[in-house]
C-alpha cells in the first residue's frame, strides 16, 4: 500500500510497533527471536488457553518470521468472500492483475526436490502411498545455497541472508527509496478525528508520547492490533461488528518417529503442502514443516525424564502440521483494563475437519514407517484474520468496499483484519494483492477529487 | 532489564529440575547453563506476566522442591478440571514451560547434545 501511494508522488509516514532490523541485526536464538519479533514475548493466549496465537511484531510484520508461502487464492475461497461481503470483485477474475503485479515484487521459487530434506521425502511417499495429491510450496526466495549447509529453520527469527523475500529487502526498500518515512518502536493507542485530519497517538519504547497528524490514514496493524487500536479510540459504541468474525487457521503439529534419522530442520524445512480437492472439500491442509527447539518442547506431551527422553528422539521425527479452514467465528473485545481477550474455540464443525486432517497424516506416517506417532493438543493461530470485516452492508461489516471504515471516511483499513472468513489458504499473497487494489483505488478516488475542482 | 532475585532464580531452578531431570545424554536444568538466560528471558515478559510468574518463582523459590513437582503434575491435568479452572492451569502450564525450555533448550551445549545444529551463512554481526 505504502511503496504504491509514494510511487504515485503521495507523503507517507509509517509507524510501527516493533523494531526495525535487518540481517546484521537478527536474533540468532530462540529467547531473543520469540521476545523481540512477537507481542507477548513469544505467543498470546485465547480466552481458555485452548489456542496459542503467533502475532509477529517488527518491521516486516509475519514476512520476517514466517516462511514467504505465496499461493493465490482459489475461486472457491472468493466466492466465499463474494457470498459473506456481497462485493462483487472478489473474484479470481479481478484480483488476477493484482496477483501478477505482486508476484513481479517478489522473487517466487518452488524448492528443486534435489534440495528437500528427508522429511519432504517422507511427505510426499506418504502421500503417494495413499493416492493423496501434494505439490512443492512455492516461496518467496532465492539463493538460499541449501547446498552450503544453509538451514531454513534459522530464518524464523529473520532471514540473515536476506535470501527470504521479506518486505525490508522487496516492497519496503522500494517505497524507502521512493520517499516513505519510516518510524519504528512506536505503538499507537489513540486515534481521533480532528476537523479535517486524523490525529495517531501513543508512545514510543522509551516511553515518550507523541501524536502524528495527517488526513489520511490507514490501519494494517493485523486482526488484533487494529480491532484494539480502534476499540480502545472508541468506534466499538460506533460500530457493533466491530471485533467479530475472527478466525486463525488453527494449526495442530504432530510427529512420526522413524528409526532411521530424519533431520526435518535441515535444509529448506518447509517445501510441500497438500493439493488434494478432498482434502480441500473437508477443510484441511496439510504441510510439511518443523520446529526449533523450544517450539519443539511446548509440543511435547510430556513432562520431565519421558519429555527429554522425547526430546532425545528429535533427529528421528517427521513432522507434519494440519492446518483447517475455521468456520467459527471468534471475538476480539478489551477487558475493562484495555486489554485484548480474545474469545475464540474450535466449533464442532472445526473439529471434524481437524480430526479428518489427523486421519490422513495418521495414514502417511502408518504407509512410511513410523514407529510412533504423536499429535499435539494445543492448536496454534498463525494466520489472524478478520475483527474488522470488510463488506458492503455496514449493519454486517466494519470496512466497505473501498476499504474506508464504515462512516469513517480518512480512515482505510488493509491487512488481514478484513478477511470475512477464513479462505484456508495461506494468505500473505492476498493481503498484499488487496492492498494494491485498495491503493488503485484511493488513488483514482483522489485523481477523480482533484479533476472535479480544477 | 528487571532481574530475579536470589529467591526466584532458585524457584527457576527447582522448576527446571522437574522438567528437565536430566538423562544419560542431556544435562540436568541445574547442571547446564540455562540459568544464565533467566534475566533475559524475564525481560521480554510483560509487566502483568512478569509479575505473575515472578510472584510465583518466589514462593517455589521458598517452599521445597517438592511443591514444584507438585505444580507441574497439577498443571498437567489441566484438560480433566472443569472449564473454570482448566484455561488457568493450562495459562500456568504454558507460562511455566515456556520459560524454563526456553532458557534450557536455547543453550548452545543442550542443542548440541541434541544433535539440533543449525547453520545459515549470513552477513557479519552488528
Amino acid at each position: 500500500m505504502a511503496k504504491e501511494l509514494v510511487s504515485h508522488g503521495w507523503r507517507c509516514l509509517m509507524l510501527e510497533a516493533g523494531e526495525w532490523l535487518d540481517r546484521t541485526s537478527y536474533p540468532t536464538d530462540e529467547i531473543d527471536g520469540n521476545g523481540r519479533l512477537y507481542w507477548g514475548g513469544g505467543i498470546e493466549l485465547n480466552h481458555d488457553a485452548s489456542i496459542g496465537l503467533l502475532r509477529p511484531k517488527v518491521v516486516g510484520g509475519g514476512s520476517i518470521v514466517n516462511q514467504a508461502l505465496m499461493d493465490r487464492f482459489d475461486s472457491e475461497a472468493f466466492h466465499s468472500w463474494h457470498q459473506a461481503t456481497g462485493i462483487d470483485d472478489f473474484s479470481l477474475e479481478t484480483f488476477l492483475p493484482f496477483y501478477e503485479r505482486v508476484e513481479k515484487e517478489l522473487h517466487l521459487e518452488e524448492t528443486p526436490a534435489s534440495a528437500w530434506n528427508r522429511n519432504a521425502h517422507i511427505f510426499q511417499a506418504g502421500f503417494a502411498a495413499n493416492d493423496f495429491k501434494c505439490k512443492p510450496l512455492r516461496r518467496a526466495q532465492k539463493d538460499c545455497a541449501w547446498d552450503q549447509g544453509n538451514d531454513c529453520i534459522e530464518c524464523l527469527n529473520g532471514c540473515r541472508r536476506d535470501s527470504k523475500q521479506s518486505m525490508p529487502v522487496t516492497v519496503l526498500k522500494r517505497a524507502l527509496g521512493l520517499g516513505l518515512k519510516l518510524i519504528p518502536t512506536f505503538e499507537a493507542d489513540l486515534i481521533e478525528e480532528k476537523h479535517d485530519e486524523v490525529w495517531v497517538s501513543g508512545n514510543f519504547t522509551d516511553g515518550r508520547r507523541e501524536t502524528f497528524r495527517s488526513r489520511h490514514i490507514v490501519l494494517a496493524a493485523g486482526a488484533m492490533g487494529n480491532t484494539r487500536l480502534l476499540l480502545q479510540s472508541g468506534y466499538g459504541d460506533k460500530i457493533p461488528e466491530l471485533g467479530k468474525g475472527f478466525y486463525s487457521h488453527p494449526q495442530l503439529m504432530t510427529f512420526g518417529r522413524y528409526e532411521e534419522v530424519v533431520d526435518s530442520f535441515r535444509g529448506p524445512f518447509q517445501t510441500l503442502k497438500s493439493d488434494d480437492p478432498n482434502f480441500r472439500k473437508a477443510g484441511f491442509k496439510l504441510e510439511n514443516v518443523f520446529a526449533p527447539p523450544v517450539g519443539l518442547a511446548m509440543l511435547c506431551p510430556y513432562t520431565g525424564g519421558r519429555h527429554q527422553a522425547w526430546m532425545e528422539s528429535l533427529r528421528n521425527l517427521a513432522c507434519i502440521e494440519v492446518a483447517i479452514r475455521d468456520v467459527s467465528p471468534g471475538k476480539i473485545r478489551l477487558t475493562k483494563s484495555g486489554k485484548l481477550f480474545i474469545e475464540k474455540s474450535l466449533g464442532q464443525q472445526d473439529h471434524i475437519r481437524m480430526r479428518a486432517g489427523v486421519v490422513a497424516i495418521r495414514k502417511i506416517y502408518e504407509k512410511t514407517g513410523a514407529k510412533e506417532v504423536w499429535i499435539g493438543d494445543t492448536a496454534i493461530g498463525l494466520h489472524l484474520m478478520g475483527g474488522c470485516a470488510i463488506g458492503a452492508n455496514p449493519k454486517t461489516s466494519v470496512v466497505g468496499p473501498d476499504f474506508k471504515l464504515h462512516g469513517f471516511p480518512r480512515i482505510r483499513v488493509s491487512d488481514s483484519s478484513i478477511f470475512p472468513n477464513a479462505p484456508g489458504i495461506n494468505p500473505s499473497l492476498t493481503i498484499m494483492a488487496m492492498s494494491l487494489r485498495a491503493a488503485g483505488l484511493w488513488v483514482k478516488e483522489e485523481e477523480g477529487r482533484i479533476a472535479g475542482t480544477q | 532489564m528487571p532481574a530475579l532475585n536470589k529467591w526466584q532464580l532458585r524457584g527457576v531452578t527447582k522448576l527446571g529440575n522437574v522438567l528437565c531431570p536430566g538423562t544419560a545424554k542431556l544435562p540436568s536444568f541445574s547442571s547446564s547453563k540455562a540459568l544464565a538466560n533467566a534475566d533475559r528471558c524475564y525481560g521480554y515478559l510483560t509487566a502483568e506476566d512478569q509479575a505473575g510468574l515472578g510472584t510465583l518463582l518466589y514462593w517455589l523459590g521458598i517452599f521445597p522442591g517438592g511443591v514444584a513437582r507438585l505444580l507441574i503434575k497439577l498443571v498437567d491435568t489441566a484438560n480433566r478440571w472443569p472449564k473454570f479452572i482448566a484455561p488457568l492451569l493450562r495459562l500456568l502450564q504454558i507460562g511455566l514451560k515456556g520459560f524454563i525450555y526456553s532458557l534450557y533448550y536455547s543453550d548452545a551445549e543442550i542443542r548440541k547434545a541434541l544433535g539440533y545444529v543449525t547453520s545459515v551463512q549470513g552477513v557479519a554481526r552488528q
